[in-house]
């Protein structure tokens, strides 16, 4: 809802009186909400929102109100404005296109930093054709490194930003090796990221949050089928009465590709070739009274086993990873004229594992996780231009864990590490179970008096954190659990003045809490005791509208407190490996030009300059955080005319940060030198560039419609340094290089 | 490294830059290995250390400045040793045939604690504990070298504790058999290697998983170095399963004549070592 008001405001106008316009766009056919529609209204613009509901403010008068989009037949009323008013237009969709075409109905600036893409748009611009991909393109995202599934959104780590499919929170946005995105391509709608300070209706992260829309199953080609080198995906729909139920999946075979040319090992030895699946249903059903009933089920399976090959078997390491998850959701939302309600219920189960050997050294830990929750919402317009939301929603997971190995594996963000070194000797093991129920209410009150209008939101959540064990296994001895209710109201509020009818300038503010990881409660490696983390946001920016383009600068700010961080001690507390003494702080400047709908042709050019530090305990000296990129800078464009599409992607990035060696000893025991470590990051990777084009041309193919696309990554063909480094005895400094010119060639038919 | 770049691949493709990875070839002065016997005592025993140290020429008789690590390794650290024990945070060894493992060994870098309100310090894959003896030798890298410390059983029932103290066998430094190899060989000779010793020791476990006390065999690593020419692999690994007493390899003899040296050297993985080394004319 949060964001239908936002973009309103910040689409619209001001005028010397300001009257409102409420507005509501349904399918002449079916009577059911569109969204994505550009409404027009004198001076003013603004887009409909889930619920097909728009708003805008202008001066008293009589109007012409036109509906226009890509999906729809052109639409107009007219309508009287004194105060309030309120009217629905009826539009037609077009027919549903053959190929892939450009929306640009979402690309204007909605908040600070925030961006929402639409799915094809997504899949135009170079990313291998997968819509999620774009999330690592987007303004705000640090340029990850290559084959990171990471996402670090404004300095946060990538474990304090949360990814939800339809308001329900999903473990991982990409496939082990980070070629594809877990949450599918053909059934996904749009992609909406809030870099920091977001509303009262999402909670659990102090980052970033990323929201990911499934497409109605109404407006998907009745099939599909694509395939490239990575993978191949099928789409199918079918209408069963007046429900409408879209399956699709994939499967990758980039192993077996690169297999027939030869074996993948002599090909590229440090290559990682995963192997991933998965698979969607969507359906959605309208019911009596405005009533629509979606459900659906999400599907990953992964696994990655990477051999990184050496001549002495004390630095052969292997490393095999599995991850599966599955979700499904069913939800009954009704839109009013002067709302929305909103019913969810969801559920899920995750398993993860990584099993690691270097040398005689093994670590594996394993996770499974039940998981679900439920979320209930109910918005209403009170007149005046003010809307109330009150909602609900529960997170739990009951996961059961086990781990093996050395402290140190896997690593944490502040480890003091060196890529290529053997994790420590130490060993040690833990079974045991954690538990997370997060149970939240939130109200928020949207309002607007002339020029100012202001969001103010609280959101309360208890939480309820267990693990069995609060002390190390020994013997049979029963376990005594831990167990702690812990309560939180976080304030969250916004204000947006227009200065002038191009003009918008807004603050944003909010206090966030996120719960530890069940995978940090080991009474062994962890800490049983962990609690919450907690983040201060505040952003401030000014939008400026210059047709077809919107500029904003934004300004932002996080301090993190209470973050799971390691015991530095010597010897730490029993069951006290982890503590919450960590701390950070972000501050940055983003400075983003849009490009919305002009001659096919969106996108947009993306500045920011960052400066993220934390430090695990208050007596340590602040280090850069381990992905802290001072400078990004990242162009997108897509561009449609007739049967072409084109995009292209220009990314610069200052390199994360890394500890210089500045010595080695000889440690008899294993053979091996070992580094003497500098200050911790200190230094830095080199400077990332990449070019990226990616094309497709669409045909008629007897009695079907053909698309084939060819992306061409790093066109410069540059070695970026991806890792630094050494030779055996530390003496000697090189880089791990990223990919080189690659060309990526698929077909896709529809109907 | 053939053509990839036609097929679509990501992550950490690239290549990795030509840095040699290989230890075997002895071109500079270096430690090769230090050896402790016994490689295991109990705190308050005596130990007599060794460097193995080679160069260019042919194993060097120095005398490395020795001296005993006092900086307890956090356990968040990759490293084997501190950086205190990096620094000057040791104590001096006078004599190094008789280096005196400290009493409170089991503190600093065992599983021994102050109070119950702390955690034990975490062993090795085959259970130990060990105390780290610096090596110092001018324009060489610091080295150092670990004695095997035998100390109380952390988080284990006592009556397993007792068990694993009355029936745990301290280690003892595995013996090499001697080489044969040909006094002469030819340049660019392929000459087979073996090195095999009579016995490879078991040694009681406790399993952290199963809690329970295991009987295991040691697992051997055979470290290959020459003045010159090559092997396949600097190293060869016989895992705790392999019953095999012996591993091979094959020296490529450099191509220029000369005298060329050869060490090898024998690890156990409870921290015993055994070295040979052997002269070999290259012509």
């Amino acid at each position: 809802m949060k964001r239908l008001v936002v973009a309103a405001v910040v689409l619209g106008g001001g005028a010397a009186r300001a009257d409102t316009l409420h507005g509501t766009i349904v399918d002449k056919a079916t009577k059911q909400p569109v969204a994505g529609a550009i409404i027009t209204a004198g001076s003013e613009l603004a887009a409909s929102g889930d619920d097909g509901a728009f708003e805008i403010t202008l001066p008293t008068g009589v109007y012409r109100v036109d509906v226009t989009a890509d999906f729809l037949e052109p639409a107009h009323a007219r309508v009287v404005l004194r105060g309030t008013a309120t009217i629905t237009i009826e539009v037609t969709q077009k027919a549903v296109p053959s190929g892939e075409t450009i929306e640009v109905h979402d690309l204007a600036p909605a908040a600070s930093g925030e961006t929402t893409v639409s799915a094809q748009f997504a899949r135009a611009v170079p990313g291998g054709g997968d819509a999620a991909k774009i999330v690592q393109s987007l303004p705000a995202v640090a340029r990850p490194s290559a084959g990171s599934t990471d996402i670090v959104v404004w300095g946060a780590a990538p474990n304090e930003t949360r990814t939800f499919v339809e308001g329900v929170p999903v473990p991982a946005l990409y496939h082990l090796g980070g070629y594809r995105s877990a949450v599918g391509n053909d059934v996904i709608g749009d992609i909406h990221l809030t870099p920091a300070a977001f509303g009262v209706d999402r909670g659990g992260a102090i980052g970033g949050v990323i929201d990911i829309d499934l497409a109605d199953p109404a407006k998907l080609p009745a099939w599909k089928a694509q395939a490239d080198v990575l993978d191949g995906s099928a789409l199918a729909k079918q209408q069963l009465g007046s429900a409408t139920i879209a399956a699709a999946a994939r499967y990758s075979w980039l192993d077996s590709a690169i297999g027939v040319i030869e074996d993948p090992h002599q090909l590229a030895p440090n290559v990682p070739l995963p192997k991933w699946a998965d698979a969607q249903l969507v359906a959605r059903v309208p019911l009596p009274d405005d009533f629509v009933l979606k459900a659906w089920v999400l599907g990953s399976a992964d696994s990655l086993d990477q051999v990184l090959a050496s001549d002495d078997p004390a630095t052969q390491t292997s490393d095999l990873d599995t991850q599966h998850s599955i979700r499904g959701s069913m939800s009954i939302r009704r839109d009013r004229p002067d709302g929305y309600d909103l019913g969810m219920l969801w559920f899920g189960h995750d398993y993860t594992s990584e099993v690691l050997d270097v040398g005689n050294i093994t670590a594996s830990d394993s996770e499974r996780a039940w998981v679900g929750g439920g979320r209930g919402v109910q918005s209403m317009r009170l007149g005046g231009g003010t809307t109330f939301t009150i909602g609900t929603d529960v997170d739990a997971s009951e996961a059961a864990l086990g781990r093996f190995g050395s402290l140190t594996v896997p690593a944490r963000e502040g480890d003091k590490h060196i890529f290529g070194q053997a994790p420590g000797s130490d060993v040690s093991s833990d079974a045991w179970h954690s538990s997370t129920i997060d149970a939240a209410g939130y109200s928020s009150l949207d309002f607007g008096i002339g020029r100012v209008s202001a969001t103010a939101g609280v959101r309360f959540d208890a939480w309820l954190l267990t693990a069995s064990r609060l002390t190390p296994r020994l013997g049979e001895t029963p376990a005594i659990g831990s167990q702690q209710l812990l309560e939180d109201a976080d304030p969250r509020g916004s204000v947006r003045v227009r200065v002038t009818d191009s003009l918008d300038v807004r603050a944003d503010a909010g206090l966030y809490h996120q719960a530890r990881d069940p995978a940090d409660t080991s009474a062994v490696f962890g800490n049983p005791t962990l609690g919450i983390e907690q983040a201060w946001h505040a952003t401030t920016g000014a939008q400026y509208r210059l047709s077809p383009f919107a500029i904003e600068v934004a300004a932002y700010a996080r301090w993190l407190d209470d973050l799971v961080a390691r015991d530095l001690a010597v010897t730490p507390p029993l069951a006290g490996a982890l503590t919450q003494d960590g701390i950070g702080h972000v501050y940055g400047v983003q400075l983003t030009t849009r490009l919305v709908g002009w001659h096919g042709l969106s996108g947009w050019l993306s500045y920011n300059l960052s400066d993220s530090r934390r430090k695990d305990a208050a007596d340590q000296a602040w280090r850069y955080f381990d992905y802290d990129q001072t400078n990004g800078l990242i162009f997108v464009a897509g561009w449609e005319r007739g049967p072409w599409t084109l995009g292209t992607r220009v990314r610069y990035a200052t390199g994360d940060p890394r500890t210089p060696v500045v010595g080695a000893f000889f440690d008899s025991t294993s053979g091996r030198y070992q580094p003497i470590l500098g200050a911790q990051n200190s230094i830095r990777l080199p400077a990332f560039f990449a070019a990226d084009l990616r094309g497709e041309r669409r045909f008629p193919l007897g009695g079907i419609h053909a698309a084939v696309y060819i992306e061409v990554q790093n066109l410069t063909d540059r070695a970026n340094a991806e890792e630094i480094i050494y030779n055996a005895d530390y003496s000697q400094k090189g880089y791990l290089t990223g990919l080189p010119i690659l060309a990526i060639a698929g077909l896709r038919l529809s109907p | 490294m053939k053509p990839y770049r036609l097929v679509a691949l990501a992550a950490l493709a690239g290549c990795q830059s030509a840095l040699d990875q290989r230890l075997e070839v002895v071109d500079q002065e270096r430690v090769l290995a230090i050896v402790s016997e016994p490689p295991e005592v109990l705190p308050g025993n005596e130990v007599a250390v060794t460097a193995i140290v080679g160069g260019p020429g042919g194993p060097m008789t120095v005398t490395p400045a020795w001296s005993l690590c006092d900086a307890p390794k956090p356990p968040t650290v990759d490293d084997a040793v501190a950086d205190g024990c990096v620094e000057n945070q040791v104590t001096p060894i006078p004599d190094p045939a008789m280096a005196l493992i400290p009493m409170d060994a089991c503190q600093t870098y065992g599983p021994d604690v102050e109070s119950t309100g702390f955690a034990p310090r975490n062993p090795d894959a085959t259970g130990g504990y060990y105390q780290p003896v610096r090596a110092q030798l001018p324009a060489i890298d610091l080295a150092f070298g670990f004695t095997r410390i035998t100390c109380n059983l952390p988080n284990a029932s006592g009556e397993t504790a007792h068990e694993y103290q009355l029936d745990y066998v301290a280690n003892q430094n595995p013996t090499l058999e001697p080489i044969a190899l040909p006094a002469t060989v030819a340049t660019g000779a392929e000459v087979p290697i073996t090195a095999s010793w009579p016995v490879t020791e078991t040694y009681l476990y406790y399993d952290p998983t199963s809690q329970t006390l295991v009987t295991r065999r040691e697992s051997m690593a055979v470290s290959w170095f020459a003045t010159g020419g090559a092997f396949p692999a600097d190293a060869s690994d016989l895992g705790e399963d392999d019953p095999a007493q012996s591993a091979s390899t094959t020296w490529t003899a450099p191509s220029a004549p000369g005298t060329a040296w050869l060490w090898i050297v024998l690890r156990d993985s409870r921290g015993g070592l055994a070295t040979q080394s052997i002269a070999v004319t290259v012509q």
